[in-house]
């Protein structure tokens, strides 16, 4: 039995449910992690940010350390969308409880070199590559010298 | 002042303590020799044991007893029943003292400095500084000097030792190098922007304690503690430099002096340094041969060793001409001798003949160079016969003369297989003058007359470097170059070295005396050994003081008959006599290749750049 | 191997009249299972004597029948059921790390951009695994860059000895440690993917070393 069920028994707000199944589609009520997270933990959380990618953030007071801040994904239905390499850098110290400053309460300026990139993207083609890997279409010239080219006839 | 003296002989010893420990020198030696002979470390930067003393740094300073103040070690002279002590507060708080001064304007240029790692200054701080630093202030920087394209400086680094300074002037003869300024805004320079002018001037680069001066064609690209190192012999020019070959897996990265008193000290010439980077440029890495199109293909061994065979077989008894090139070593030579002995020759043609007299020994072994001119300032008297040269010594010039009857020469061979060659006998056979070669190999020989290898011959090119031979060539067979082989060369003198393999040849490449071993198990008269044993064995037949590596033997080949040159003695040329050695940065297929050498034949049009 | 309980042993290390703990260099466990040579005080509940008076056996039998001990097993395992978990639920929920911790390798800017690593090598010779490989040239501007800077991140035992011996800060270890992958060959790093690491995570990473750099 899951938090689900118990959720059922104390007879949650429609509000919750209806954001939980939107979130989570069927899956919510079979996977009890999701179903935890996006049903019986939320009563009494905050909504602390939401970054660009569509993740949000939730602070939850007088829980235990650990169980008091979590991350909702954009998409939550699959284990792609539950990757926690979704999370930026910015809300990532903030949601290990390293720091406790995040963008919505401090400024986190950026440097222009700054990249958006966030998830794994192990198993997809745009994964990276070690430049002597057998799919890249450079390989790396382990070569250490020059061959001398005979001149042409 | 002049360089220091030879050691007195023997019975001129006087006696020192060091230490509490009582040690014998030679008279004329100064405290600082006194603690090295009794093996205790002094820390020093100016003082060098081939350079005038100069006693500028004040880090060698000791305590002698009986002095009011510590003594500068390599200044003062050691008188008999000295006592020094080189541990004692005093001589610890002077050399912490000494330190800190040093590096009062010394930049914190560490990580980004070549010298990290094998720089004296690390090495000594750490050694003999003080753990921590008082210095609030703002150091001084300088600007940083042209020298050319071989030494890189960045003057801000340097303590102003002058070893630099006294190097040239003293070793290398020219006076380029000088101090100007005083105090915080002295500077090390050539005043105008002028490149460095000697051959020897890549020598300040190990010379300089700190890294002020270092090589400028292997910046930036690696680091002492990752390079292994591999006794070898250099093969630039016919001296046979002791050299240390440094590298880092397959490739060579640079390559250092090694101390040989009787040959090079501690100097090499600038091509002997500077070369090696073309032992990645245009390199022969697998066999070719020339296919139907007419240009020259990739083949495998088998394909090229047959090709090689066939075409050789075509030719009969003096039509087969072999050539060897100027970096062959005796073991290639004494394999090619051999082979071709066995296809039915009597004698082969040597490529590089003798020079005579007409020679520039500035321009071909430049470390001989300095040695001649140490003797020349020590009063022996030198003339030079052909053109008018600029030797940093004083000679009287005889001018072009050769008269018939004339006697008594010095030959100063130019390449470092010559002599080696000659010593074994590759000269031209009796017979062999007036047959037109139906087939050639070149055994590493860029350097031939047209005429020797005529446009209907079947040429085999043996070589690690691809150029005019092997252009030529109607097969290419790879071998490897001097830091890839254990070769035998001897030197101008007669000494036999051997190199070793620091790295291995590239590609399928393999060693020279393998590949004619190889050729003649294809051509069927297969040679007699198959390890380097046999074939040094088979070299002290044929030659036996090549067996006894190292030591000084007068040269074989000195009589008229092994010169070919017998009968008619011949009227002297109508050319003036001069030597053949026009450009001294490209005289072989190595240091053609080679792009630094390049840049030091575009520096030298322009020695003084603006002007 | 039959041991008294040693003075001082508490009275919950004692099972029957076996004596279960550690005791000088060695955990101690009773011997289970009837074998020759044991002595009387060692064996375990189900081979102790039956009782023999009325109570003790009608205490036996009715424990039997109604599963006593099952129904005290399962009411425990309802009580659990009911209480607050503090299992965390990752992915969503992490555990605690330090600012100081030791993960995926970056490669750091100066704001301006500039790569920071000079190529000194340090860290190279530092490493113990000696997972990283560096190549290095002069640029074209006469500046001091690698040409190849590669971590082999399956080598690497993220020591954080690089971090430390970097005199410019370049290569740090970042938060990061949730980077698997299905291949080995995505592990091997080299500089273009460290120096996107270090575009990814410079926030965090300054924010680290910021509040780090006072310590180090």
């Amino acid at each position: 039995m899951s938090g689900v069920t118990k959720a059922l028994a104390q007879g949650l707000g429609k509000q919750t449910w209806r954001e939980a199944v939107s979130n989570g589609g069927w899956k919510v009520l079979i996977d009890g992690n999701l179903g935890s997270t996006l049903v019986e933990h939320q009563p009494g959380a905050t909504l602390v940010g939401t970054d660009k990618h569509g993740n949000r953030y939730f602070e939850k007071m007088d829980t235990q350390v650990g169980r008091n801040r979590w991350v909702v994904y954009a998409k939550a239905s699959d284990y792609r969308g539950q990757d926690p390499a979704n999370v930026p850098a910015e809300w990532h110290g903030w949601l290990h409880a390293s720091v406790d400053v995040n963008p919505a309460n401090h400024d986190f300026t950026a440097p222009i070199y700054a990249s958006n990139i966030v998830g794994n993207s192990t198993t997809t083609v745009s994964r990276y590559q070690p430049k002597g890997s057998w799919f890249k279409e450079h390989k790396r010239n382990w070569l250490k010298y020059q061959t001398w080219t005979p001149p042409k006839a | 002042m002049a360089a220091q003296a030879a050691p007195a002989p023997a019975d001129d010893l006087i006696e020192v303590t060091v230490d509490g420990k009582p040690v014998k020198v030679p008279k004329g030696s100064n405290v600082l020799q006194a603690c090295d002979a009794a093996g205790v470390d002094v820390p020093r930067f100016c003082y060098h044991q081939r350079l005038s003393i100069a006693g500028n740094c004040r880090m060698c300073l000791v305590e002698v007893e009986k002095s009011p103040k510590p003594v500068a070690s390599c200044a003062m002279p050691a008188g008999p029943g000295m006592n020094i002590k080189t541990s004692t507060p005093l001589v610890k708080k002077a050399r912490e003292g000494v330190m800190e001064f040093l590096l009062i304007n010394h930049p914190l240029d560490c990580p980004i400095c070549d010298q990290g790692g094998e720089c004296d200054l690390q090495d000594q701080a750490m050694a003999f500084g003080s753990d921590r630093s008082r210095f609030t202030e703002v150091k001084r920087a300088v600007v940083d000097k042209n020298l050319g394209p071989l030494v890189k400086t960045v003057m801000t680094r340097c303590i102003h030792c002058t070893r630099c300074v006294r190097f040239a002037k003293e070793v290398a003869g020219v006076e380029d190098l000088g101090m100007t300024g005083r105090g915080r805004d002295s500077e090390i320079g050539t005043y105008v922007e002028r490149m460095l002018t000697s051959e020897l001037s890549a020598n300040v680069i190990d010379l300089c304690p700190v890294g002020a001066l270092t090589a400028k064609p292997s910046a930036f690209t690696f680091r002492n503690w990752e390079l292994a190192s591999t006794e070898s012999v250099d093969v630039s020019d016919a001296l046979g430099s002791a050299i240390r070959v440094d590298a880092r897996g397959p490739e060579v990265f640079r390559v250092t002096p090694r101390l040989n008193d009787a040959i090079n000290q501690e100097w090499i010439s600038d091509k002997a340094r500077f070369q090696v980077d073309a032992l990645r440029l245009q390199r022969l890495s697998q066999p070719l041969v020339r296919g139907a199109g007419g240009g020259l293909e990739p083949a495998t061994w088998p394909r090229a060793l047959a090709a090689a065979a066939e075409g050789l077989a075509r030719a009969r008894g003096h039509e087969l001409r072999g050539v060897a090139g100027r970096l062959a070593d005796v073991e290639s030579v004494v394999a090619l001798k051999d082979l071709l002995n066995r296809l039915g020759l009597a004698g082969v043609d040597g490529a590089d003949s003798v020079l005579l007299v007409g020679t520039d020994p500035r321009a071909e072994a430049p470390v001989l160079n300095a040695r001649l001119r140490a003797l020349a300032l020590a009063g022996v008297p030198f003339a030079s016969i052909g053109a008018p040269l600029d030797l940093t010594f004083p000679l009287l010039a005889a001018g072009d003369v050769v008269r018939e009857g004339w006697n008594g020469f010095a030959v100063l061979a130019d390449a470092a297989g010559t002599v080696g060659a000659l010593d074994l006998g590759f000269v031209p056979g009796a017979g062999a003058r007036g047959v037109a070669p139906r087939a050639v190999y070149l055994l590493g020989a860029d350097d031939y007359e047209e005429g020797d290898v005529p446009a209907d011959a079947f040429v085999v090119y043996q070589g690690h470097h691809g150029e005019r031979g092997a252009a030529r060539a109607d097969v290419v067979l790879p071998g490897a170059a001097y830091t890839e082989k254990f070769g035998t060369y001897v030197n101008a003198e007669g000494r036999a070295q051997s190199t070793k393999a620091a790295v291995g040849p590239p590609g399928a490449a393999r060693d020279d005396w393998k590949v004619l071993r190889a050729l003649s198990e294809v051509m069927g008269a297969p040679l007699p050994y198959d390890t380097l044993a046999g074939v040094r064995a088979r070299l002290a037949e044929v030659a036996p003081h090549l067996a006894r590596r190292g030591a000084l033997e007068p040269p074989l080949w000195l009589g008229a008959d092994a010169l070919g040159v017998g009968g008619a003695a011949g009227k002297p040329a109508a050319d003036p006599l001069a030597t053949r050695v026009t450009n001294f940065y490209q005289t072989d297929a190595i240091s053609r290749a080679s792009k630094t050498m390049a840049r030091c034949v575009r520096a030298r049009q322009n020695p003084v750049p603006g002007l | 191997m039959s041991q008294a309980a040693p003075a001082g042993a508490q009275k919950a290390d004692v099972i029957g009249d076996m004596w279960c703990g550690y005791r000088g260099e060695d955990w101690y466990y009773p011997r289970i299972g009837g074998t020759a040579g044991l002595s009387s005080k060692e064996f375990v509940t189900s081979q102790r004597e039956a009782p023999r008076d009325l109570a003790g056996v009608l205490d036996e039998s009715s424990q039997t029948l109604f599963l006593t001990e099952l129904w005290r097993g399962l009411a425990m395992t309802l009580k659990v059921f009911f209480e607050p978990k503090v299992t965390i639920n990752y992915p969503f929920e992490k555990t605690t790390i330090s600012p100081r911790f030791r993960g995926e390798h970056a490669l750091r800017r100066y704001p301006t951009g500039e790569e920071r690593c000079i190529a000194c090598k340090l860290c190279e010779a530092i490493c113990p695994a000696q997972a990283i490989t560096i190549e290095t040239e002069e640029r074209e501007d006469g500046s001091r860059r690698t040409t190849r800077y590669d971590i082999d991140m399956t080598k690497c035992i993220y020591c954080g000895f690089c971090q430390e011996a970097c005199p410019v800060d370049a290569i740090v270890e970042g938060p990061n440690f949730e980077y698997t992958t299905e291949s080995h060959e995505e592990l091997l790093y080299d500089k273009q993917k460290l120096l996107a690491n270090g575009d990814r995570w410079e926030v965090e990473i300054a924010n680290n070393l910021r509040s780090e750099s006072q310590y180090r």
